[in-house]
């Protein structure tokens, strides 16, 4: 008995033994972790390789954000890196950085300008692979180098990538351009008519301040970037799109300017095919509010209503014309179109979709506009004295 | 590995059985002879010289025509009592003619000058020493081989308190005392039923411990009764000195760390699972009674909660529910977050979570561990250490190992809070907090090894572990598997009373129906009885 006592208590010991020489598969203690937060993507200056930005937190500088002090140090460190693919640059920066880059948390990719001009796909082929990568990570293209977005140290936050996340999100209070995801992003690249577009962001420099800002949008033509809108043909787009929260309108109405606030928006596309010809009829329905006035005329009258409707639908129309006429231009489709032809017309979209590049340009739409305003704010009209009638 | 347990276990049952049938029905058998000086001597050599056994020889009768003697333990019996009920009657009032046999005389002490109730005739030996441990006193006379057994049992006790384990806000604030006859009056009088029933038991060769089974006895399933007798029967200790002995011996799985027998101290707690078909087990020397069968359940259900509003009575059990899975599986879940699964933290929440472990020296599995078990010490200190040194114990724990820890660098002020969160969830499942300080070492032991996926394994074998459990032949996790409908009124949320008319299915169903339906309806008479 003493003997198979001995027996099983080996068993026991070697059991909880075995448990720890198997090294704990994938554990990783969160202060050895390096958490990327944000990837910048460029050429390398050889132009042969491609050059690779990860933003590391560091969590002592974080600490003191917490308490009382300012950790006086960044808080974070851009790791630069070259290789032939973005793996093999990721990797390579375990050269210099303490362990292997931890990438699940990351919540930015920037694409510097000559990489988006090159063609996006290759580069973006690593992600779509990566086990932790999310699909909610936001894509913006720089106008210049990705390193110099990253490296521009932010105000408000202590991370740069976490006041680019915010600064993105932040777009649609104007509607002047929107946040693309990696997965809205991946997705535009996998259709075949649709032009993906993308945030720009570009770096203003003082002499001794640099500020962020995205202005419009970037265009691509299959994964490369042809052309930009600018922010009121980005929001000409949003309208076609369905992706306008809210934003200012300012019309010019009797010699003045009236600020309409947008407050809600809907948009029907309803393609038609007459013969051979196609039409694409677009509907917006909007819903304004006179938020600011520069008159000292009461416009809250009916017929003043009336006037700034069709003032109102005219602006909207003529954004969305600007952005519709940059996009014929450039033949891109990137209000998705064609998408909405396939989605009605299966039978025809076969014949259609092999000859969209030269159906596009030509595309006649129709704009149907019917807004309304709700709404004169806290006050009806402006505080001036009123005339005794 | 099974196997070789089971076979060790059989051994040692075999040696008990064998050492257990030597002593018996050999003494029983020896019977009091006529002769007074024969029985006290015989009465000698089995108690020995002890000095609290008193033998008082006495004369009775007005004519001191008998001899007799008293014995009896001094501290057990009633003193003034014994002095005026029975020693004052016996040797003044006696009369008895001398033509009366000495064996009358005997009955005619007990019919005519004994006022004591319950007087026993005793013949044997082994019967009469029983008498005499449990307090009574003992009459002998010279000339009878018949003995009277006399309960005057008096002794110091503790009066009624308010339990310590389950104290309530509303509701009786009265709790068992380590007396059994008390115990059981206490029951008598909440439940005031020809029906409650009970049956006496002596348990423990050399303690000789009364155990009482109470139950209603046309609610009760009776094969729960008899299944209780047989268990009871088959204990063979020499000692029981607290109903957890008993429990140990009758319960259905000995080896589980999930107790299957319940346990409480308050008499309104243990009327109510009497009332819904339980059988309620009540040990001399233990405030705590034993309730059978025991659903997991119950755990989770207080007093309280049937004396308060059900809304809130609702929103504290499943707030129970929620603090048990915190105290089980709050330092697993954060050891699989931190090494495993960072993804899963909200990213802020894991840059602080970042920052506070900047600089910590171990891993955080280990320092889960380490804090569990300096949490667990502190506990322990807690409740064994005399009452004036407790303020010291509480400033070293919460100062030098909390704060201090903390800025030391030992340890991150994340862990800090994840244990006192526990900590302070293992408290609110008080008759769980035994199993929830094995279960979290052992979730926390899986979270390392495993993460998220040792977690959720671990989980489902607890589940299934407790889905296969029975207490006295019910399902451990009764209401919710098997699913009973009927039952959901008083597990997740707590239905009001008038809305629970029938008992449990399971152990109430020889008797279903608790009530007829009777709430108050309101109508416009009874809404307006204050209108002329």
């Amino acid at each position: 008995m003493k003997k198979r006592m001995i027996i099983l208590f080996k068993i026991l010991i070697s059991t909880v033994i075995l448990f720890n020489l198997t090294g704990c598969w994938n554990a990783n203690e969160l202060n050895t972790l390096p958490i990327v937060v944000g990837i910048g993507i460029d050429k390398a200056p050889s132009d042969e390789e491609v050059q690779v930005v990860a933003q590391i937190i560091k969590p002592q500088e974080l600490q003191g954000s917490l308490g009382s002090s300012d950790g006086g140090g960044e808080a974070y460190w851009n790791l630069t890196s070259t290789g032939e693919t973005i793996f093999d640059a990721i990797r390579e920066m375990t050269h210099e950085s303490s362990g292997r880059l931890y990438t699940a948390h990351n919540q930015i990719i920037v694409i510097g300008n000559k990489i988006a001009s090159e063609g996006v796909q290759k580069y973006l082929d690593f992600f779509m692979r990566a086990h932790e990568t999310r699909p909610n990570t936001l894509i913006v293209i720089s106008s210049n180098t990705s390193t110099e977005i990253l490296d521009t140290k932010p105000e408000l936050t202590r991370i740069p990538a976490e006041s680019i996340t915010r600064l993105s999100e932040a777009q649609e209070i104007q509607s002047h351009s929107k946040k693309v995801t990696f997965q809205d992003f991946t997705n535009y690249l996998m259709s075949k008519t649709t032009s993906p577009v993308a945030p720009l962001i570009t770096s203003l420099k003082d002499k001794e301040t640099s500020t962020l800002k995205i202005e419009g949008m970037a265009i691509f033509k299959g994964d490369q970037m042809v052309g930009q809108l600018d922010e009121s043909e980005s929001r000409g787009l949003l309208w076609v799109t369905g992706d306008i929260k809210t934003g200012a309108l300012v019309v010019p109405y009797k010699n003045e300017v009236v600020t309409l606030e947008i407050i809600n928006a809907k948009r029907k596309i309803t393609p038609k095919i007459q013969g051979d010809n196609i039409y694409i009829h677009v509907e917006i329905k909007e819903e304004g509010k006179i938020v600011e006035q520069t008159s000292k005329e009461n416009l809250a009258t009916l017929q003043d209503f009336e006037e700034l409707k069709k003032v109102q639908n005219e602006a909207i129309k003529s954004e969305i014309l600007s952005a519709l006429n940059k996009a014929q231009e450039l033949n891109t489709d990137i209000f998705g179109f064609g998408e909405e032809i396939h989605k009605k017309y299966k039978e025809e979209w076969k014949e259609i979709s092999s000859n969209w590049d030269k159906i596009f340009p030509s595309i006649e739409v129709e704009i149907e506009i019917q807004s309304s305003i709700d709404s004169t704010g806290k006050i009806s009209h402006p505080a001036v004295p009123q005339s005794l009638e | 590995m099974f196997n070789y347990l089971k076979k060790i276990i059989h051994y040692k049952k075999a040696i008990t059985k064998h050492t257990n049938n030597l002593d018996d029905e050999k003494d029983q058998g020896v019977s009091l002879t006529s002769h007074l000086d024969e029985n006290l001597n015989m009465l000698k050599n089995i108690l020995g010289n002890s000095n609290d056994i008193i033998i008082k020889l006495l004369n009775i009768g007005n004519n001191h025509d008998y001899k007799g003697a008293l014995v009896y333990i001094d501290g057990l019996v009633d003193k003034t009592m014994l002095y005026e009920s029975i020693m004052r009657p016996l040797q003044n009032e006696m009369s008895c003619s001398k033509d009366c046999s000495n064996l009358t005389v005997l009955d005619r002490i007990n019919e005519r000058l004994l006022s004591s109730t319950n007087i026993d005739n005793v013949s044997k030996i082994k019967l009469l020493i029983d008498n005499i441990l449990t307090g009574n006193t003992v009459l002998l006379l010279d000339g009878s081989n018949q003995a009277l057994a006399i309960p005057l049992q008096k002794w110091e006790k503790r009066s009624i308190e308010q339990p310590v384990t389950e104290s309530v806000v509303r509701g009786p604030h009265q709790g068992f005392t380590e007396t059994i006859s008390t115990n059981i009056t206490l029951l008598r009088r909440i439940i005031k039923n020809p029906d409650l029933r009970m049956e006496s038991y002596t348990i423990g060769d050399q303690t000789n411990t009364n155990v009482c089974i109470v139950y209603m006895k046309d609610i009760v399933n009776p094969k729960l009764i008899t299944e209780i007798n047989t268990r009871l029967d088959r204990i063979k200790t020499d000692a029981i000195l607290e109903s957890g002995y008993i429990e140990a011996f009758i319960e259905d799985a000995p080896y589980s760390i999930f107790a299957t027998v319940g346990n409480c101290e308050k008499p309104d707690k243990v009327a109510s699972k009497i009332l819904e078909g339980r059988a309620a087990i009540f040990v001399d020397g233990s405030p705590f009674v034993l309730t059978v069968p025991l659903l997991f359940i119950e755990n989770f259900q207080s007093t309280e909660d049937y004396y308060s509003r059900p809304y809130f009575s609702s929103m504290t059990r499943l707030l129970r529910f929620v603090s048990y899975f915190i105290t089980i599986l709050s330092p697993g879940i954060y050891v699989a977050l931190t090494t495993y699964h960072q993804e899963l933290i909200p990213t802020q929440l894991l840059f602080t979570m970042a920052a506070g472990q900047y600089g910590i020296p171990f891993p955080s599995a280990i320092e889960t561990l380490i804090m569990l078990i300096i949490f667990d010490i502190l506990r322990e200190a807690g409740i064994r250490l005399p009452k004036p040194v407790g303020s010291a114990v509480s400033i070293v724990g919460a100062l030098v190992l909390g704060e201090s820890a903390v800025s030391a660098g030992l340890i991150s002020p994340f862990m800090v809070i994840i244990v006192a969160l526990t900590a302070i969830s293992s408290f609110v499942i008080s008759s769980q907090t035994d199993s929830a300080a094995i279960l979290r070492y052992f979730f926390l032991l899986l979270a390392g090894l495993f993460g998220a996926f040792g977690l959720i394994m671990g989980f489902l074998f607890i589940l299934v572990y407790l889905a296969s459990l029975r207490s006295f032949g019910t399902p451990y996790l009764l209401p919710i598997s098997p699913l009973s409908m009927s039952g959901m009124k008083d597990t997740f949320i707590r239905a009001p009373i008038w809305a629970m008319l029938k008992r449990p299915k399971t152990i109430g169903k020889y008797n279903l129906n608790r009530q007829t339906e009777s709430y108050m309806k309101p109508t416009e008479n009874n809404r307006n009885i204050n209108d002329e």
